[in-house]
């Protein structure tokens, strides 16, 4: 089958001029990518062409794999006891706040409640790692534990893909007795082939990861789970051994950021309905309002004993979103729960979360443990 | 009279300016300058290690450029070098609030209309903002 060029062309066009922009701007190029996607589909009329939905399908499982890759194990054993029970209640609450404005509000389907529910729990850990870098409070025991609260929050968010519609059997039980058998023998396979292959022009290093993911997204597919929850979960089985191994994750992270995640984004983009979010914006605002407001009911409080110095600034943290809600909205509307309509609600209050509490967490900043 | 001098530096020649014009100052009433470079960081990122690449890839570049200038006019007065994270306008007097600066020297890049009224000055934001005199070398 030829390709065709002309969409090919706009596509690969759009990709650099979102990257650009997004440098320009210091502002991540994912967003100018979705809305890259969103003048494609809508003002041009260009259709998600195979090999870009492809691709995006790639980027999505090598998103997040890294997003599993990225969390500190350690640092969550440190923090565990905190970062479990603020981390449940921010996934928690805004999955039943969000969930009650959708049963009031819209005549949506529960599976479309649930994972429009579930698109809207996550925190970003980016989102929130560029704030605390940003006011120099990375080093700080507070930033610790906001960091690790949204790991939790994350892990829970795509443990929670898997409860929409259950159907678990025998595959699932010895998916999970393979996932924990890898746990100690992912690192001795890693330090291998980097022993025996790595540093090679054909990066054996990069080819083994990748196998493994699609061997394993393609198992926990078969095993009643989600590809991406694979995924996610291999990426933690890696996080110890890879983050010693910075070189095949700057490698991973060239191949992502280039290609896959740009992919993944003007997929998404493309597949936003601009007239159902004209048409449903106080819906669009609503959800945002309700993950907010129920993060804060949620999880104010226990910020307020268990992060006293900054309650406030680490509650809006907890409130942003991006990536993680982007993946699972994605994966709603491929697995036939999300409507393209509500999943362009989804995609827009996902968005707009990324943006709106992190301007409002800049303004209780916690000057008082700067420099401290 | 000028006891702590703020460099603002992106390693452009306006910025280059700006070291000079300080040094000749620091000269005169025995300052000690502060050169400070802002990697600003990308919002609303994708992944953490997206954030930490920005902060490892430029933060070497800055030091590299820092480590050129001071260099380059060793001996002539004492410079500290300094690398933060943010917006530079925002940050530049953040830091200069947070250390009792005397002055802040900053590079003009002598913009267009039409690039001033999409990018924005720095030297102009800094001057609305700042804790202390500032002093804008063309």
């Amino acid at each position: 089958m030829a390709v065709d060029l002309y969409p090919t062309a706009l596509i690969a066009v759009a990709i650099t001029a979102a990257g650009i922009i997004g440098l320009k701007t210091k502002i991540s190029s994912s967003i100018f990518e979705v809305g890259a996607g969103m003048v494609l589909a809508n003002a041009l009329g260009i259709g998600i062409i195979p090999w870009l939905d492809f691709l995006g399908t790639f980027g999505g499982l090598i998103l997040t794999f890294l997003a599993g890759a990225e969390v500190e194990i350690a640092l969550l054993k440190r923090q565990a006891k905190q970062s479990f029970g603020i981390g449940t209640m921010a996934f928690a609450a805004p999955l039943v706040g969000i969930v009650t404005v959708l049963t009031v509000f819209t005549d949506w389907s529960w599976q479309a409640k649930l994972a429009g529910g579930l698109a809207l729990t996550t925190t970003s850990v980016a989102v929130v790692y560029a704030v605390l870098t940003e006011y120099e409070l990375i080093k700080t025991p507070t930033a610790k534990t906001i960091i690790a609260v949204t790991f939790v929050n994350d892990i829970l968010t795509l443990l929670g893909i898997n409860f929409i519609q259950t159907s678990f059997d025998l595959v699932t039980v010895a998916f999970v007795v393979i996932m924990i058998a890898l746990i100690p023998t992912v690192p001795i396979l890693l330090r291998k082939v980097v022993r025996d292959f790595g540093r090679k022009a054909v990066e054996i290093e990069l080819r083994f990861v990748l196998a493994i993911l699609f061997a394993i997204s393609f198992f926990a597919d078969q095993a009643s789970l989600h590809s991406v929850f694979g995924a996610f979960v291999l990426g933690l089985i890696f996080a110890n051994t890879i983050q010693q191994h910075q070189e095949i994750l700057s490698k991973m992270r060239t191949v992502t950021f280039s290609l896959l995640a740009p992919a993944f984004f003007i997929r998404a983009g493309m597949l936003i309905a601009l007239p159902a979010i004209i048409a449903n914006i106080i819906l669009v605002f609503g959800l945002l309002g309700a993950k907010l407001l129920s993060k804060f009911i949620g999880v104010y409080w226990l910020c307020k004993k268990c992060i006293p110095e900054a309650p406030m600034f680490s509650t809006m943290l907890f409130s942003t979103g991006l990536t993680v809600g982007s993946i699972t909205a994605t994966l709603g509307r491929q697995l036939g729960y999300l409507s393209d309509i509500q999943f362009s609600i989804i995609i827009a209050a996902v968005i707009l979360s990324a943006v709106v509490p992190t301007l409002i967490a800049k303004r209780f900043v916690p000057t008082n443990i700067i420099n401290k | 009279m000028f006891e702590k001098i703020l460099v603002a530096f992106d390693g452009s020649k306006p910025s280059e300016k700006a070291l000079d014009a300080a040094i000749e100052l620091a000269k005169k009433f025995g300052s000690v300058i502060h050169l400070v470079s802002v990697i600003t960081l990308p919002d609303y990122a994708v992944l953490k290690n997206e954030v930490a690449e920005v902060q490892e890839e430029e933060g070497k570049f800055y030091q590299e450029l820092q480590n050129k200038a001071i260099e380059s006019r060793k001996g002539e007065v004492g410079i500290k070098s300094v690398i933060i994270y943010g917006h530079p306008t925002d940050r530049i007097v953040d830091y200069a609030k947070s250390q009792n600066f005397d002055l802040i020297v900053v590079g003009s890049r002598g913009l267009s209309t039409t690039k001033r009224f999409f990018l924005g000055s720095v030297s102009d934001k800094i001057s609305h903002f700042s804790p202390c005199p500032i002093l804008i070398v063309r």
